[in-house]
């Protein structure tokens, strides 16, 4: 090779640099994602280059055609980023990776989805004929509306790839850019992926889980044998349930019971349900008209039955009344407005609010302090307890929700539940003390113990 | 009598109950599916329960109009919104209830109309009366009786401040300050309550599986 050839090839790779080529991964590899339900694939990849853009293909064989997954700019996609895979190993730095959860669809689906997509695009077609000349308001947004939607499906057909989601072997690739340089060589990996019948990653909920109902069967017994052991501390809130019955059959009033704004399946509707049943016992002891506002339809039904049985329970199945205890709204605002003008108009002499509230919690609570209304809450909702501290005069925090149905029925076998739970919260203090003071010293194996995905 | 108001309810309960915790430690296809069925029948029971919240609120005001009780004149009122939203809903413009209607003919859907420019400006409406009670409710707390009442209303007031421009013209600290309440002391107590309250609804659940807690069955 003479002087004149090595100056020329000099010359052509300063003049196009483009035509040199990234750097290709050195290494490549595609595994079911563990602790799924069969719908993902992780790929992962050596890296190869220092700068530039990474862009991750998919496709059903490993001839192609080949269709985008993933476009990204170079070191934003650590495998360091997803230890529910890889773990914490320090090697891992080396490695880049992505999570892939869908791929183009079938041929066949392709089709009858376009199919679709092209009968719609001639119904908002026809739509829009039938507006032609339209001047006012309303008809001119609904234009507009179908304008955009128009614009949407010519785009979907177009110009979007319809994806589906992952359920079949498919093959992947990836291709890095760098700054100057063309697209790297690809390097093809392949996997099918598989559902699990065991979440590993959830094992030390398992455990935590275990334990706590190991406890409790364990405590219940203990309930059972000596129940003078079981000491509960005193809520205030609580104790006031009786002040407040007596205060409101003084006064000739009526009591009120507000639900939250959450269904039947939250846990602090069932809170509520339970202390409800304790409740309406006492007022019906004491003779008292009692109110039980609803904002689900099956906690209105579930709050009937209770408060019928709680009646029955203490001999007086003639004070019910099933309209006691109704249906307001499902609507927030609307629920909240109802709940005040019925405190308006009926002055109640105690309120009770127990169970998970919004922005409403404030707008009843306030209302009941112009009342005059003795008012006792209970929530779980952190944003709505200082509302309830400011207006309320008790307020059952957090888990003392979960604890009044114990307290106020004093069952062995639930105060025995509550025992265990204290249990348990005494072994995660334990266990964060012990978790911050290794942390501190560099040790991590306890936080990532701890740690959920 | 027994066996369908406290073993039957308790078994579904129970059953329900462990199905649930298996679908999440299990996140196989067919979990999946299980989970995703009882949802479903969730859902369907709900659309019945819509029927049983609706014919309460009827019954109620009916009895205040029929008894002429304190506030009849709302429960008229109720009848005369339920009714001309009824009846708008099946005529759907002239569509029928039966038949998907897409436009108005140049004209605003009713439907649509009632939701936009009555139901949610009467919801805005609501929630714009919260500024006001919260600042009733916070005149009454916000009194330095006590040392917590003056330390609550030192914080909020350095939250307050530094949340707002003037706070930094009066000292650059101020954000800071506000930044770290937020960060540190308050986040502490919410996570010290959201523990609480973890633990409470794993234990009241468990109750219910286990069938401890009766309560919401009707005290039995």
């Amino acid at each position: 090779m003479n002087a004149r050839t090595i100056f020329l090839a000099f010359a052509v790779m300063l003049l196009f640099p483009s035509l040199a080529s990234a750097n290709p991964p050195p290494e490549i590899e595609a595994l079911d994602m563990p602790n799924d339900s069969g719908h993902a694939i992780v790929v992962r990849w050596k890296s190869s280059q220092p700068t530039g853009n990474t862009l991750v293909q998919v496709a059903a064989h490993p001839s192609g055609p080949w269709y985008e997954a993933e476009r990204f700019v170079k070191g934003t996609r650590p495998a360091s980023a997803l230890p529910e895979v890889y773990g914490w190993d320090e090697e891992l730095s080396k490695w880049e990776a992505v999570v892939i959860k869908e791929a183009p669809l079938p041929v066949e689906e392709l089709k009858r989805y376009r199919l679709e997509k092209k009968q719609g695009l001639e119904k908002t077609q026809a739509a829009i004929d039938a507006l032609a000349g339209v001047t006012s308001k309303g008809g001119l947004r609904r234009l507009d509306q179908l304008e955009k939607r128009k614009e949407s499906l010519l785009f979907t057909l177009e110009e979007n790839i319809p994806t589906g989601p992952l359920i079949t072997e498919h093959a992947y690739h990836v291709r890095v850019f760098g700054e100057d340089t063309s697209p790297s060589q690809a390097l093809v990996a392949s996997a099918t992926p598989t559902g699990q019948w065991y979440n590993s990653n959830k094992t030390i909920n398992l455990l935590l889980t275990l334990a706590l109902a190991g406890f409790i069967l364990n405590f219940i017994r203990i309930a059972r044998a000596h129940p003078e052991r079981l000491f509960i501390r005193r809520i205030a809130g609580l104790e006031a349930v009786d002040d407040a019955v007596g205060r409101a059959t003084e006064m000739g009033r009526p009591i009120l019971f507000v639900h939250g704004l959450t269904s039947i399946d939250s846990i602090s509707t069932i809170a509520g349900l339970n202390i409800l049943g304790k409740l309406a016992e006492r007022v019906a002891e004491f003779s008292t008209e009692f109110k039980v506002t609803n904002r689900d339809p099956v906690v209105m039904a579930v709050s009937q039955e209770t408060v019928k049985e709680s009646y029955l329970k203490v001999g007086r199945p003639e004070l019910y009344h099933e309209d006691h205890v109704f249906f307001i709204s499902d609507n927030q605002f609307a629920y909240a407005t109802g709940v005040e003008g019925i405190m308006l108009r009926e002055r109640p002499a105690a309120v009770f609010y127990f169970g998970y509230y919004f922005a409403e919690s404030m707008l009843m609570a306030e209302t009941g302090v112009h009342v005059g209304a003795i008012q006792v809450a209970g929530t779980d909702a952190y944003t709505q307890l200082p509302f309830f501290i400011t207006t309320c005069d008790y307020t059952l925090m957090g888990e003392e929700l979960y604890a009044a149905s114990a307290y106020l029925s004093r069952e062995p076998m639930l105060l025995g539940s509550l025992k265990a739970q204290d249990m348990i919260k005494a072994s995660l203090l334990a266990a964060m003390v012990a978790g911050v003071a290794l942390s501190t010293m560099g040790v991590h194996w306890i936080s990532r113990l701890l740690e959920t995905f | 009598m027994i066996l369908i108001k406290r073993t039957l309810p308790l078994a579904i309960a129970f059953i329900c109950g462990l199905l649930m915790i298996a679908s999440f430690f299990i996140p196989h296809q067919f979990s999946e599916s299980v989970y995703k069925e009882m949802v479903t029948t969730t859902r369907i029971i709900y659309a019945f329960a819509a029927l049983i919240g609706l014919i309460s609120l009827l019954r109620l005001h009916w009895k205040r109009i029929a008894f002429k009780r304190e506030g009849y004149g709302f429960s008229l009122l109720f009848f005369g919104a339920f009714l001309f939203t009824l009846s708008a809903a099946i005529y759907n413009d002239g569509s029928w209830f039966f038949n998907q209607r897409e436009h108005g003919g140049g004209y605003p859907l009713t439907i649509p109309w009632i939701y936009d420019y009555v139901f949610l400006p009467a919801g805005a409406t609501m929630f714009s009366i919260l500024a006001f009670f919260i600042a009733s409710a916070s005149f009454r707390t916000f009194r330095a009786r006590t040392l917590p009442a003056t330390l609550l209303l030192l914080a909020a007031t350095v939250v307050m401040l530094g949340r707002v421009p003037v706070g930094a013209y009066i000292s650059e600290h101020v954000p800071i300050l506000a930044s770290w309440l937020m960060d540190v002391p308050n986040a502490a107590v919410k996570r010290a309550i959201f523990i609480g309250v973890a633990l409470g609804v794993i234990s009241t659940s468990l109750r219910i599986i286990f069938g401890i807690e009766r309560t919401y069955l009707g005290g039995e």
